[in-house]
C-alpha cells in the first residue's frame, strides 16, 4: 500500500443519512478520511471546498440525483467515483459507468467488497494514474487487468497476481484475443495441448480459481466472464 | 302382497263372469238345439211342400177348367164359340187331358176341398157349399181378386193364371207363365210375326194390327215424327204428295217414339195409341162375374194344424221364459263386467288410477281385439241362430247341416262352445277393461302407435323444416356478400345479354360465338375478384407474422370490406398491445421501485451489522450478530429473487441467442461443484447428444438450471444420488433432474411451482420458495416448457428448451 492511499479524502453522498454514518465509519476504519453530502448540490459545494480523492454516489437522491452531479463533475474532474445504486439491472449498471464511473455497487452492498472497490480505485488513481510506473511495458493491457509475457505474470491495477502455469495459460489467451469467447475444448486443446474429452469440468475449476484471484466478487466477475451455453471470455475494456 | 290381492280378486270376478256367461250359453244352444226337434216331432201338412204342390196344381187345373172350358161351353157342354176358337181350345185341352170327351178331370187331392163355378156350372169335390169352405178361415176363394190364402198359417204364392182378349179375335191366356193365343178365325195362310217366341197372325186387310217395331215391316222410309196435335197437318202432306212407304211416329210422355200409321198395306191403317188396345185384361174384355174358385183344407188337416199350433205356443212360452232367465243371469254378469271396468285400474296405495300389467300394450292391440270379438261374436250368433232356422225349414246348407248335427248330437262340442263363448266374453271384459283404463289414466291417445308414429312424423317433419329453413336462411345469407351478389349479377347480366344475341340473330354459331366471347369476360372479371382475393391472403399472412399496418383499398374492390375489417383488426391489436407494453413497463418500474425501496433499509442494516461486528462485544452477542449477518444476507438474496421473478413473468427485455445445451449443461455443474461437494450429494449426469442447439438467454438457462439443482440438492435426502439427464426429441432438448425427496411429498407438480411454496412445509429450512417458480418463469420465457412431477419420492424437474432450428 503506498502511503497516499491511507490519508484520501472520500466524499459520500447518500440521501439516507445511516447509510451516510455507516459507511464512513466503514471507511474511516480502513483508515481513510471522509466527508458527507445528503444530496447532488450539497456534492459539488463539498467537491469545490475540498481536497477530496474519491466520491461513493447514490444515484436517486433529493434536487440533484447522482447521475446528474456525476456529469457535472466529469465536466471538470477526474477524480475516480463508485456509484452505490439500489439500482441493480444491467441497464442501469451500463448507464452509470457510461456517463463516468468509474465502479457500480449495488445495494445492499457487502461492506469487505464495498471497501475492496474503494481501495482498488483509489490505487489505480492516485498510484497508477498518477506515476504510470510499470504498466507501460506491458504486453497486452485490458483495462485494470495487464500480461507481462516474459515474466509470464498478470497484474491487476500495477499489483502482480500469483497464478499456476495453466491459469496463466488461460489467462494469456484470453487476455490476447479479448472479447472472443472460447469454448472449453478451445481453451483445454490450446492450453494442454492434448486431445480435449469431456474437458468442462476441467476448464470450469480452472476459471472459477482464476476468477477467484482476479475479481473483487467472484459471484459478479467483472473481467473474466463465463457465456453460458458458449464458452468463457475476458471482457474487453 | 296387496298387488296379489288385488290379482286374485280381479281374477274372481273374471272367473265368476266366465262362469255365468259359459251357464248361459249352453242354456242359450240347448234352447236352440232343442227348437227344431221339438217342431219337427208333429207332422204339419200345412207347412210341408206337398201342401203348396197340391195347391198349386189344383188351383192351375180349376184356373183351366173354368176360364177355358166352362166359360166357352153352355150347359150342354157345346162350345158358345166359333169354330176356329174351338178347334184351338180342344188342342190345348188335348195337351193338357184336363178335358176328356167333353168332361173335366181333374186330379184328387186327399188334403184338399174345392169348388168351382162358371155359367151355373159346378166342379166340386165336397158336399160343403164355397160359404162353408170360407168360413173355416183356411181357405182361398177367387173372383179374380183373391184374398191371401190361408189366414193362418204359411203363405203360399199363387200360380199366375191370365186371361187377355182383343177386340179383333184373339184371346191370350197365360197359365203359369206360359202363353197361349187362341184366334177366333182362320189362320191357315195368314202372314205372321213372332213376339216372344209366340206366333201372332194378321191380316194385311188392316182388321189385325201389325205389330209396332217389328222387323217384319218392310223399310219404311220416310219417318215422320211429330207431335199428335199436328197429325192432320202431317197426313195432309202425305197424302198431297202422294209419299209411298212412310211410318208416322209419335213421341209420347216419356220421349219413346211410338208407331202410330203404317202404309206398307198400301192402305192407311188406324190404331189407337194405348197398347191396352191391343189386349185388355179379362176384368176388362170378357166378364167373368159368374165364376168362382174356392179351395180349403180338410178338416182333419185344419184340426191336426191347430193341435200343433197349441204345443208350440206351449213350448215358445217355455221357451222364452228360459230366455228370459238366461238374460237375467247375462245381466248380472253384465252388472259385474260394469263393476269391474268401473274399478279396474285403481291403485288404492297411490289413490290414483294405473295402468296394470294387461293394460299396457298398445291401444290399437285392444281396439283390433275388440273389433275382432265383436265380429266373431256377430258371425256366431247369426250362425247359430241361421243354423238353427235352416233346421227348421228342414233346407239348411252343408255346413250348417254338419255344425248343426255337431251341435244336436255331441254333448261335448255344445259344452267346448259355450265354453268358447265364455272364454270370448271374458277377454271382451278385460280388453274393454283395458280400453277403459288407457281412457281413466289419459294413455289411450298416448298408448296408441299410430299417435307414436304420427308423433315421431311430425317430429322429422319439424327437423326436415329446419334444416330447409337453416338451407335457404345460409343461402340468403350467403347472396348479401360481395361475391355471391356479384356472381349472380355477372351470371345474370351475361345470361341476359346471351339471350338476347340469340333472340336478335337466331343463328347458333354466332351465338356460339358470343358465348365464347361473354365467358372471356366473365373470366377476365373472375381473375380481377382472384387477384383481389390472392392480396387479402397475402394481407392476413402479414398479420399473422405481426405486420399491423393498414392497408388503402379502392371501394370497388371485392374485397373492400374484407379488408377494412382487417384494417380494424390490426389497428385495434396494435392499440392492444401497445397498451399492453405500457402496463408492463408500469409494472417493472413499480417492481423497481418496491425494491428500491427495499434495498436502501436492508442496505443500512447491513452496514451496521457489519460495523457492529467489528467492535468488541461479548461471545453471546458476537453469535447474535452471526445470525444477523446471515439473515440479512438471506434477505437480499430473497429481494432479488422475488425482483427477478417479477420480470421475468412480465417478459420483458428477452435476448434470446442460440447456445449449446450439452456445453451449458457442463458449465453449470462445473460451476456448482463446490456446492454439490458441500452438500454431499452425487450428482450423476447423463449427457447423450454431442451437441444440441437450443434457443435461449445464457443468463436465463444458467440460472434454470441451477435453481433446479440447487433444489435437489436443499431438499434430496441423504445419501441419495441425483440424476440430471439431457436428451433431445426431434424439436426439443430434454433436462431432466431427478432425486429423492428427504420428506413426503404431499402436492401437484403445479402446486410446487407457485411462487412461495415450499416442499416440506416448515419454513425454517433455507430457501425461500421463490426458486422453482422463477425457473418456471424464465423457462416460458426463453420459450420451453418446465413441469414438476412428483412421483412418490421420486421428484422429476423437466425442462424442455426449443431447439434453435425449431425456435
Amino acid at each position: 500500500m503506498t502511503p497516499n492511499t491511507e490519508n484520501a479524502v472520500i466524499l459520500v453522498v447518500d440521501d439516507d443519512r445511516d447509510i451516510v454514518n455507516a459507511i464512513c465509519k466503514l471507511l474511516e476504519m480502513e483508515g481513510y478520511k471522509t466527508i458527507k453530502a445528503y444530496d447532488g448540490m450539497q456534492a459539488l459545494d463539498c467537491l469545490a471546498q475540498n481536497d477530496i480523492q474519491l466520491i461513493l454516489m447514490d444515484v436517486m437522491m433529493p434536487k440533484l440525483d447522482g447521475l446528474s452531479a456525476m456529469m457535472k463533475i466529469r465536466q471538470s474532474r477526474n477524480i475516480p467515483i463508485i456509484v452505490l445504486s439500489a439500482k441493480s439491472e444491467d441497464t442501469d449498471k451500463i448507464l452509470g459507468l457510461s456517463i463516468g464511473a468509474d465502479d457500480y455497487v449495488t445495494k445492499p452492498y457487502n461492506p469487505m467488497e464495498l471497501v475492496a472497490r474503494v481501495r482498488s480505485n483509489l490505487r489505480r488513481y492516485l498510484t497508477l494514474g498518477a506515476a504510470g510506473s510499470n504498466i507501460g511495458n506491458m504486453d497486452i493491457k485490458n483495462g485494470s487487468l495487464s500480461v507481462d509475457k516474459a515474466a509470464k505474470q498478470l497484474y491487476i491495477d500495477g499489483e502482480p497476481v500469483r497464478l499456476t502455469a495453466t491459469e496463466y495459460k488461460i489467462v494469456e489467451l484470453l487476455m490476447e484475443n479479448a472479447g472472443r469467447v472460447f469454448s472449453a475444448e478451445e481453451i483445454y486443446s490450446k492450453c494442454w495441448r492434448e486431445e480435449s474429452y469431456a474437458v468442462e469440468n476441467t476448464v470450469m475449476v480452472h476459471i472459477r480459481h482464476i476468477r477467484e484471484k482476479i475479481e473483487i466478487n467472484p459471484a459478479e466477475p467483472k473481467y473474466l466472464k463465463v457465456v453460458w451455453g458458449i464458452g468463457y471470455k475476458i471482457e474487453k475494456f | 302382497m296387496k298387488v296379489l290381492k288385488k290379482r286374485i280378486s280381479r281374477a274372481v270376478l273374471i272367473a265368476i263372469i266366465f262362469a255365468i256367461v259359459t251357464s248361459a250359453a249352453l242354456g242359450f244352444v240347448t234352447i236352440a238345439v232343442n227348437a227344431p226337434k221339438t217342431v219337427q216331432n208333429y207332422d204339419n201338412y200345412l207347412y210341408s211342400s206337398d201342401h203348396m204342390r197340391d195347391f198349386s196344381t189344383l188351383y192351375t187345373q180349376l184356373w183351366v177348367a173354368t176360364n177355358m172350358y166352362l166359360a166357352n161351353t153352355d150347359g150342354s157342354g157345346r162350345y158358345t164359340v166359333n169354330k176356329y176358337h174351338q178347334a184351338a181350345l180342344e188342342k190345348l185341352f188335348g195337351e193338357w187331358g184336363i178335358v176328356k170327351n167333353g168332361a173335366v178331370v181333374i186330379d184328387d187331392f186327399e188334403n184338399l176341398e174345392y169348388y168351382a163355378e162358371c155359367n151355373g156350372k159346378v166342379l166340386s169335390n165336397t158336399d160343403k157349399t164355397p160359404d162353408d169352405l170360407c168360413n173355416t178361415g183356411y181357405a182361398f176363394e177367387t173372383t179374380y181378386n183373391g184374398t191371401a190364402y190361408p189366414q193362418k198359417g204359411e203363405y203360399i204364392g199363387l200360380p199366375d193364371c191370365y186371361v187377355y182378349t182383343t177386340s179383333y179375335g184373339l184371346t191370350q191366356y197365360i197359365v203359369n207363365n206360359n202363353v197361349y193365343n187362341v184366334y177366333d178365325f182362320d189362320t191357315t195362310d195368314l202372314p205372321y210375326y213372332y213376339e216372344d217366341n209366340l206366333k201372332y197372325y194378321y191380316k194385311t186387310d188392316g182388321s189385325t194390327p201389325m205389330p209396332s217395331d217389328s222387323d217384319l215391316i218392310l223399310d219404311c222410309t220416310p219417318y215422320f215424327i211429330y207431335d199428335t196435335s199436328d197429325l192432320s197437318a202431317v197426313l195432309g202432306n202425305i197424302v198431297q204428295n202422294n209419299i209411298e212407304d212412310a211410318r208416322i211416329f209419335r213421341v209420347d210422355d216419356y220421349g219413346n217414339t211410338v208407331a202410330l200409321y203404317d202404309q206398307t198395306a198400301h192402305k192407311w191403317i188406324e190404331v189407337q195409341a194405348d197398347s191396352d188396345t191391343y189386349f185388355s185384361q179379362s176384368a176388362g174384355g170378357i166378364t167373368r162375374s159368374d165364376m168362382r174358385i174356392c179351395i180349403a183344407p180338410t178338416k182333419e188337416v185344419i184340426q191336426n194344424y191347430e193341435a200343433n199350433e197349441n204345443i208350440l205356443a206351449d213350448y215358445y212360452t217355455k221357451e222364452a221364459r228360459y230366455i228370459i232367465t238366461l238374460c237375467a243371469i247375462l245381466a248380472a254378469a253384465f252388472v259385474i263386467a260394469i263393476v269391474y271396468w268401473v274399478f279396474c285400474g285403481y291403485d288404492l296405495e297411490q289413490g290414483c288410477y294405473r295402468l296394470s300389467f294387461l293394460d299396457k300394450m298398445y291401444t290399437e292391440i285392444y281396439l283390433s281385439a275388440f273389433a275382432f270379438l265383436v265380429f266373431a261374436a256377430v258371425v256366431l250368433i247369426d250362425e247359430i241362430l241361421y243354423g238353427v232356422g235352416m233346421y227348421y225349414n228342414q233346407w239348411y246348407s252343408y255346413a250348417t247341416e254338419a255344425f248343426a248335427d255337431s251341435l244336436l248330437n255331441d254333448m261335448f262340442i255344445r259344452i267346448a262352445i259355450s265354453a268358447g263363448v265364455g272364454a270370448a266374453t271374458i277377454t271382451g271384459v278385460l280388453v274393454t277393461g283395458a280400453i277403459i283404463n288407457k281412457f281413466k289414466t289419459k294413455h289411450f291417445i298416448k298408448d296408441s302407435l299410430i299417435f307414436r308414429i304420427l308423433k315421431l312424423l311430425w317430429r322429422l317433419a319439424k327437423k326436415a323444416f329446419k334444416v330447409v329453413r337453416n338451407a335457404f336462411l345460409s343461402f340468403g345469407r350467403a347472396t348479401h356478400t360481395a361475391f355471391m351478389k356479384r356472381f349472380l349479377l355477372r351470371l345474370g347480366i351475361l345470361a341476359i345479354i346471351a339471350f338476347f344475341i340469340l333472340l336478335v340473330t337466331m343463328d347458333p354459331e354466332v351465338f356460339l360465338v358470343a358465348c365464347i366471347l361473354l365467358a372471356l369476360v366473365y373470366v377476365f372479371f373472375e381473375v380481377v375478384d382472384a387477384v383481389s382475393i390472392a392480396k387479402l391472403t397475402k394481407r392476413i399472412e402479414d398479420v399473422r407474422n405481426g405486420d399491423y399496418s393498414v392497408t388503402e383499398v379502392k371501394d370497388w374492390d371485392v374485397n373492400y370490406k374484407a379488408q377494412q375489417d382487417l384494417n380494424n383488426i390490426s389497428e385495434s391489436v396494435t392499440k392492444v398491445v401497445e397498451e399492453q407494453i405500457k402496463s408492463e413497463r408500469m409494472k417493472i418500474d413499480l417492481v423497481t421501485n418496491v425494491s428500491h425501496d427495499l434495498k436502501t433499509p436492508l442496505t443500512s442494516i447491513t452496514s451496521y451489522v457489519d460495523l457492529l461486528s467489528k467492535e468488541e462485544l461479548p461471545d453471546e452477542a458476537k453469535d447474535y450478530v452471526n445470525i444477523l449477518i446471515r439473515k440479512t444476507e438471506r434477505l437480499n438474496a430473497m429481494i432479488s429473487d422475488l425482483f427477478d421473478l417479477a420480470k421475468a413473468t412480465s417478459e420483458t427485455d428477452v435476448k434470446l441467442e442460440e447456445l449449446d445445451a450439452v456445453i451449458l449443461v457442463r458449465q453449470v455443474l462445473a460451476d456448482m461443484e463446490d456446492k454439490i461437494n458441500r452438500y454431499g450429494r452425487d450428482v450423476r449426469s447423463e449427457i447423450l447428444p454431442q451437441s444440441v442447439k437450443v434457443i435461449g438467454e445464457g443468463k436465463k438457462l444458467y440460472r434454470i438450471i441451477q435453481n433446479v439443482v440447487d433444489n435437489a440438492l436443499k431438499y434430496s435426502l441423504e445419501n441419495t444420488r441425483i440424476y440430471l439427464t439431457l436428451t433431445e426429441s426431434e424439436t426439443e432438448a430434454i433436462i431432466t433432474v431427478k432425486n429423492i425427496a428427504s420428506y413426503e411429498m404431499d402436492f401437484t407438480g403445479d402446486e410446487i411451482t407457485e411462487r412461495f411454496v415450499r416442499g416440506s412445509k416448515s419454513r425454517t429450512g433455507e430457501g425461500n420458495g421463490l426458486g422453482l417458480s422463477i425457473a418456471k418463469s424464465f423457462t416460458q420465457a426463453c420459450g420451453g416448457s418446465f413441469t414438476v412431477t412428483p412421483d412418490g419420492d421420486v421428484f422429476t424437474a423437466e425442462i424442455r428448451l426449443k431447439k434453435f432450428d425449431y425456435r
